[in-house]
């Protein structure tokens, strides 16, 4: 498997605090990375850092072999999507019309929307269980429509790589289960930031670790999520066991 | 299903279209002299051949005095109300307007400075140049307004202080007009009060080269940016995971909407509400989607403007309503209701 995303002794400061401090991983093409991290340890800035809002500070970021920041916000765009865990209103749009927008990146000034966009965002639509609901107001829906309505625009957007920022919070665990399924349904390469960590251990085949801005930990979940880890960065009693029944890594917390 | 979404956009156009030419025909019979319709259309398409002959002074009227100021009523409202939905769409608060980035204020402050400085010098007041230095005057306002607001905010990266920003700017231009009008001598204030409350009546062919040329320009450059707008209410942060610069944008947008509201107020002076309006109601009942949303701004803001000098021109015999008064005054009534029957 080749490397989609690299990103090499990456530091980012915002003013003179220094947020991210020499970070380096690789992402395999087709592979779900999780990232996890308590409050505060860096993790959105990373990911910010690696879809070319926060700019680093030193070292770089290479997809597919080119530095990011040598190619244009929009053909990133073309490779990238990215999606987050709060959401503006859209002033009044309407749920396709939102999911329309993963088109943008694809299309030059004055181009319309052609037939074949139509068809394909009526197909994802369709696949992401949204077609009863794609007329409504994407201001009225609930948490977890609102996040199905993110990921159809994030597929409309034809990405190679996904990078969702907590894309589980506020759902129900329904909610919570049904989209990452669906995302691993997909196929595209994942770099996710998890709080749940029993969910991070059931979906991603590799974990990143964040602390106060440094990578302490990265491998396979069974290497990563130990209950020492876990007690040093989390500052949480836990053991971990397997699931009687899925047998994936089960963290339980002590209160 | 398809086909019915066809029909429904078609017959809307068409309405549409229907609205405009009604409005303008039925505008153009209102005013000082009584003109029949049949006169109006004859005059417009030249079919004098029904055999009913066009009295000269009439047809005068027509072409030399209602036409252009129908002309410039119109693009008011558009310019306007399409400004006020970029505006809108870019900070994504619907409460923005030219009025609230103090856009028109600064014009205003240039456009009387220009207006009091040239009135006590007769020298200057050669027609030509002072419907040039007017509009140069509004322009320069407007632009030092921007250039404060985009300043203030960190080159447009905070949406939020840009907002605060236009109110402070608003009110400070404001009282700097408010102290112009002061200190200029009696005569002069008169003129100026009833310019800074908007009028039409300046209106006249060779004026409307200048808002026609900008309007025209405004429209093309903002639907060139349709996507790229609609992407901007997904907020900053998707906009450029989405492959859109939505700090360079908005500072684009800003500086095309200031220079399309200059040219109206160099043109009519201050004309408040139908930007912050026409766009909300347009959104409410008839389209949400960035670019249909600006067409039927620009549609509906024009023949809303046409109506609303219909009034100014007839409510009073004689005389003439400012159009500011009559467009605040509607414009809030009309808020009001739609606000109580639907909500968002």
């Amino acid at each position: 498997m080749t490397n989609l995303l690299s990103v090499n002794n990456l530091s980012w400061s915002c003013g003179k605090t220094t947020i991210l401090d020499d970070i380096s991983f690789q992402l395999k093409a087709g592979s779900f990375v999780g990232l996890i991290g308590p409050n505060g340890s860096g993790k959105s800035s990373l990911m910010r850092c690696c879809y070319r809002v926060n700019k680093p500070s030193s070292g770089s970021i290479f997809f597919n072999g080119t530095d990011i920041w040598n190619h244009s916000l929009k053909d990133n765009a073309k490779r990238v999507a990215v999606i987050l865990q709060e959401h503006h209103d859209h002033l009044g749009l309407s749920v396709r019309e939102v999911v329309m927008q993963g088109l943008a990146p694809h299309k030059s000034f004055f181009e319309w929307d052609t037939k074949d966009d139509h068809l394909f965002v009526t197909k994802v639509i369709n696949e992401l269980d949204l077609g009863m609901i794609q007329n409504s107001l994407f201001s009225r829906l609930s948490g977890g429509e609102k996040q199905r309505v993110m990921l159809a625009r994030a597929i409309v957007q034809r990405p190679k790589l996904l990078i969702m920022d907590e894309p589980t919070n506020h759902l129900d665990v329904h909610y919570q289960i049904d989209l990452l399924n669906k995302v691993k349904k997909l196929g595209v390469s994942v770099l996710a930031s998890f709080h749940d960590l029993n969910l991070a251990a059931a979906f991603c085949d590799h974990l990143l670790v964040l602390n106060k801005g440094r990578l302490v930990a990265q491998g396979k979940c069974e290497a990563v999520l130990t209950e020492t880890l876990i007690a040093d960065v989390f500052k949480a009693k836990v053991i971990v066991d397997r699931h009687p029944t899925s047998d994936t890594l089960r963290v339980s917390y002590e209160f | 299903m398809n086909f019915n979404r066809v029909a429904r956009r078609a017959s809307l156009v068409l309405l549409m279209f229907l609205a405009v030419f009604v409005s303008c025909i039925l505008a153009l019979g209102v005013g000082a002299i009584d003109i029949s319709y049949s006169e109006i259309l004859g005059v417009l398409f030249s079919s004098s051949s029904e055999g009913q002959s066009i009295n000269l002074v009439n047809e005068k009227v027509v072409i030399e005095l209602r036409l252009p100021r129908l002309i410039l009523a119109f693009l008011a409202g558009a310019g306007l109300a399409l400004a006020g939905a970029v505006l809108q769409t870019v900070t994504r608060n619907p409460l923005a307007d030219p009025y609230l980035f103090g856009i028109s204020s600064g014009a205003s402050l240039g456009a009387v400075l220009v207006i009091a400085s040239t009135s006590a010098n007769s020298l200057f007041s050669v027609y030509g140049f002072e419907q040039f230095g007017i509009t140069l005057g509004a322009f320069l306002g407007s632009a030092l307004s921007v250039i404060l607001v985009i300043s203030l905010s960190g080159m447009g990266a905070q949406v939020e202080r840009m907002l605060l920003a236009g109110v402070a700017v608003s009110f400070m231009f404001s009282a700097a007009t408010s102290l112009v009008l002061y200190m200029a001598d009696a005569q002069a204030v008169a003129s100026l009060i009833f310019w800074t409350l908007g009028s039409f009546t300046k209106a006249h062919w060779d004026g409307l080269a200048i808002p026609g040329i900008v309007i025209i320009c405004c429209i093309l450059l903002f639907f060139a940016n349709q996507r790229r707008l609609q992407v901007m209410l997904a907020g900053d942060e998707s906009a450029t995971a989405l492959g859109v610069d939505a700090k360079r944008l908005r500072v684009y947008m800003l500086l095309l909407s200031s220079l399309l509201t200059a040219t109206l107020v160099a043109n009519c002076g201050g004309i408040g509400f139908v930007g912050l309006m026409v766009p909300h109601i347009v959104r409410r009942v008839l389209a949400r989607r960035t670019k249909h949303l600006m067409i039927a701004c620009v549609i509906f803001g024009g023949v809303f403007m046409t109506w609303v000098d219909v009034l100014a021109r007839s409510v009073l015999a004689n005389n003439e309503l400012p159009i500011g008064v009559i467009t605040a005054v509607i414009g809030s009534a009309f808020f009001l209701l739609v606000l109580r029957r639907r909500a968002w």
